[in-house]
């Protein structure tokens, strides 16, 4: 090969190419080749030491333990190289040493990757604490619920175990005499198994019933009297101011503001369209009264009348 | 009434967001007054937050 090139002035300058190639390639540090690529090269390598004795001879049979430049390197080299000495064509194989990037490009291409890769693991970590986050609410949101559903059963086992208690006792009572001294002994006994089955109502509904469940989420504040009777005079005025003489309204009832629990507020009011003085609950109140005083009044000088 | 009712949600901060905000006006009629075609009840029903966004359910009965 020596001696080819020594005759060959184009394969000469070629190989001056390569070696330069080389030479700026063994200034890199060497890096083991992935375990991936270098299982789905290797047959590769082995057909190339196979092939021909050069490449024997040149090392490249020892596939795990070449370094992926220089081989690539090498390959290149033979291929381009051609026997009968003529230049290589180099449309079809581009060396790699033409194509070297400047140390600033270089060092642009790589703060660039490790601006990608950081942007890239900050994003999918942020995403992973979102997850977590939702996560997490959904577990406390979840236990919260189990909790409250179970201090309510809770709350009802007590109540229900204490008119049991009350139920015996008074069915005991009615008992007869020796029934009852009977009752009397197996109260205890009786106790302790309400006592025992008592654990039996507070367990633990699956999730999927206390999702589904429709429990409220948070109990509602009371509401302060004073802001509720605030609301309802200012209803009151407003009601009442939107009466004209074209468009009559009569308040009937006053509005009164109702706070019911776990659902919200009722308002409710009673309204008549049209003024008139028997519509008038207050008017006809008082012809009521007035009618009884004046009926009772009339009777008691009735009265009076007939003892004179 | 639409307006009561955001007066309501704003009013009434103690109540959750979910919670309903029912507002009912009753119309009385006199015995010799014709009703055809009249509601006898106004109702007006939002959550809190859908009735400060002005989001009313109204029904006539």
């Amino acid at each position: 090969m020596e001696a080819h090139v020594n005759h060959c002035p184009p394969c000469r300058e070629e190989l001056e190419r390569l070696q330069l190639t080389e030479a700026a390639l063994f200034s890199l540090r060497d890096e083991e080749i992935p375990q991936r690529i270098a299982f789905r090269q290797r047959p590769d390598f082995r057909a190339f030491a196979r092939a021909a004795l050069a490449q024997r001879l040149l090392g490249i049979h020892r596939a795990p333990g070449v370094r992926l430049r220089r081989h690539a390197l090498r390959v290149d080299f033979l291929f381009c190289c051609h026997p009968s000495g003529s230049a290589p064509d180099r449309t079809a194989v581009t060396p790699v040493a033409a194509v070297s990037p400047s140390p600033q490009e270089v060092q642009q291409q790589i703060q660039q990757a490790v601006a990608q890769a950081v942007a890239a693991v900050e994003a999918r970590q942020t995403a992973k604490n979102k997850e977590l986050v939702a996560y997490f609410e959904r577990q406390s949101d979840e236990t919260l619920r189990s909790v409250r559903w179970m201090a309510g059963e809770l709350d009802a086992n007590r109540k229900r175990a204490q008119v049991t208690r009350v139920l015996a006792r008074g069915a005991a009572r009615r008992k007869c005499p020796a029934v009852r001294k009977r009752g009397r002994q197996m109260k205890p006994g009786f106790a302790i198994l309400l006592l025992s089955l008592a654990p039996a109502w507070c367990q633990v509904k699956p999730a999927a019933v206390i999702a589904s469940s429709n429990l409220p989420a948070s109990k509602a504040a009371r509401i302060p009297l004073d802001a509720m009777k605030d609301l309802e005079r200012t209803f009151n005025y407003r009601l009442a101011s939107l009466a004209d003489v074209n468009e009559p309204m009569e308040l009937m009832g006053d509005f009164r503001a109702v706070q019911l629990d776990d659902y919200g507020v009722v308002v409710t009011s009673e309204v008549s369209l049209v003024v008139t003085p028997a519509s008038c609950r207050a008017g006809r109140r008082f012809r009521r009264n007035w009618r009884r005083e004046f009926t009772s009044s009339v009777w008691n000088a009735c009265r009076f009348s007939r003892r004179a | 009434m639409k307006e009561m009712m955001r007066n309501m949600a704003a009013a009434f901060t103690q109540i959750p967001a979910g919670q309903q905000m029912v507002l009912v006006v009753r119309l009385w009629y006199g015995p010799w007054e014709d009703t055809t075609g009249m509601p006898a009840q106004v109702i007006m029903r939002a959550d809190r937050a859908s009735a400060a966004a002005g989001k009313v359910e109204t029904e006539e009965r």
